[in-house]
């Protein structure tokens, strides 16, 4: 045991230089490592909390613009649905209007077809009238009916009111008037004297050729044309007559 | 060599009129094992650092969380390197006896007085580059001047202390581990030899906790005398 002075100096050199090797290769870079690492990971941390103040923000800035836009919507909602209210309010209206318009056109063409079904019912039941009475009435005339028929047709001529005994005067007055008596039997010669006669004495002489034939539609009774004008007493005209005056009503 | 003393340190050869012994030549064995640990370790230096890395962080933030909790961070700044590498040389040096046919330099004498008188001069110099040179002298007149002798005697034993309680205790193994040897063969050491790696460890922590106790003292007199005075 005892202290070799070359070694206490080499030692102790030794020992100094070994304090410099590591400061130099080992503590300075690794301290300098952990500082570097630290610093980025305070500057992460800070960063950390940057983003996360900013998420803060943004996620406040979110909420209250979801918060806008939950009002907005709630607002667009109660003026959409007032929107469909009034908008269904005002559909409903044109609908009862349209309704009521279809219905009182439906029932114009109900009331139109009704009629034009009454009326054509009418039609077909006066011309079956008409066809069962002519039927009827041909079967049943004959002379005495054709000759009753003329002398109501002498009579009538009696009482036709002045202005239709003008109008037949001017008619007579035409440029040679063309007389045709149509009768359902044949006229003998005082028949038709007769039916002249009558004719000449209320509207005065003809000019005109008197012309005489035979029609059996007529079924009974004389037809006679004068110019533009035709004077009836017959079943058949009677019947149209009838018919016609129906649906004229 | 001076094979006549088992205590002393065979000289390997002469440098000029320095001898060079086999604890020196132990001593930069193991000064080139940290350079070349150190460098292979800096070329791989990371942010994201591999399992050799986190060891050697491991290992530096372990002494720097010790010294700083005695001293303040920029006093545990200039301090670290001094204290940390007292560490790690007598960790590796006190080990390196377990390998056969090498001696640790800690059972040397010599170097062990070397390393009190480094932690001695070390005490004084960060003492008086904190406080100054007549603030930090005039704490060894405190609380009196009658104090001053007992403050050099206290100066000096505890550096001798130190050199040798490391030096006894590292050689007392390797001795012991010897002696076993001769007496009862090749294996019978094996104890001792596990004995040897837990008093490495825990006398260069001692002497290591010891260096960094007088250096805090050294560096924390002064303040405590401010704060006396405070008061």
């Amino acid at each position: 045991m005892e202290l070799d002075w070359s070694t206490f100096a080499l030692e102790v050199v030794n020992f100094l230089i070994l304090i410099w090797l590591l400061k130099r290769f080992f503590y300075q870079p690794v301290l300098n490592v952990i500082a570097q690492r630290r610093r980025q990971i305070r500057e992460e941390l800070r960063q950390a909390s940057r983003e996360q103040a900013e998420a803060n923000q943004l996620k406040t800035r979110y909420e209250a613009r979801l918060g806008d836009w939950e009002t907005e919507r709630q607002a667009a909602r109660a003026a959409l649905e007032q929107e469909l209210v009034q908008e269904r309010g005002k559909r409903l209206r044109q609908l009862d209007d349209e309704l009521d318009r279809q219905r009182l056109k439906h029932a114009a063409r109900d009331l139109q077809q009704q009629t034009q079904w009454r009326r054509q019912a009418e039609t077909e039941a006066l011309q079956l009238g008409a066809a069962f009475t002519s039927r009827l009435l041909t079967t049943l005339a004959g002379p005495e009916l054709d000759r009753r028929l003329r002398q109501l047709f002498i009579d009538q001529l009696t009482t036709l009111p002045e202005s239709a005994l003008k109008q037949l005067h001017q008619g007579r007055l035409d440029e040679a008037p063309r007389i045709e008596v149509v009768s359902a039997l044949p006229l003998d010669e005082s028949q038709q004297q007769a039916i002249r006669q009558a004719l000449e004495q209320r509207i005065g002489p003809s000019l005109g050729q008197w012309q005489f034939r035979q029609d059996t539609q007529l079924i009974a009774g004389l037809r006679i044309s004068i110019g533009g004008w035709l004077l009836h007493a017959n079943l058949q005209d009677e019947l149209r007559f009838f018919s016609e005056a129906a649906h004229a009503e | 060599m001076n094979e006549s003393n088992p205590l002393g340190a065979a000289v390997l050869f002469q440098l000029g009129p320095v001898a060079v012994t086999h604890t020196v030549l132990t001593t930069w064995g193991v000064m080139l094992l940290l350079w070349l640990a150190s460098r292979l370790l800096m070329r791989g230096l990371q942010l994201q650092p591999g399992p050799w890395q986190t060891a050697a962080e491991g290992v530096i933030e372990a002494i720097r969380d010790v010294i700083g909790e005695m001293l303040t961070p920029q006093q545990a700044r200039q301090v670290l390197p001094f204290v940390a590498t007292l560490w790690i040389y007598l960790v590796l040096a006190n080990l390196v006896g377990l390998i056969p046919g090498l001696h640790s330099p800690t059972g040397d004498l010599s170097a062990t007085s070397a390393l009190a008188l480094l932690v001695f001069l070390s005490v004084h110099w960060f003492g008086i580059r904190a406080n100054g040179l007549r603030a930090y002298l005039r704490h060894y007149l405190t609380p009196t001047p009658l104090l001053l002798p007992f403050h050099l005697i206290s100066e000096i034993t505890r550096t001798v202390a130190l050199a040798v309680r490391l030096f006894g205790n590292i050689m007392s193994l390797e001795m012991a581990a010897l002696l076993i040897l001769w007496v009862a063969g090749l294996l019978a050491p094996v104890p001792i030899l596990m004995l040897h790696i837990v008093e490495a460890l825990v006398q260069a922590y001692i002497f290591g906790m010891l260096a960094l106790i007088y250096i805090a003292g050294g560096l924390q007199s002064q303040q405590l005398q401010q704060q006396k005075e405070a008061l």
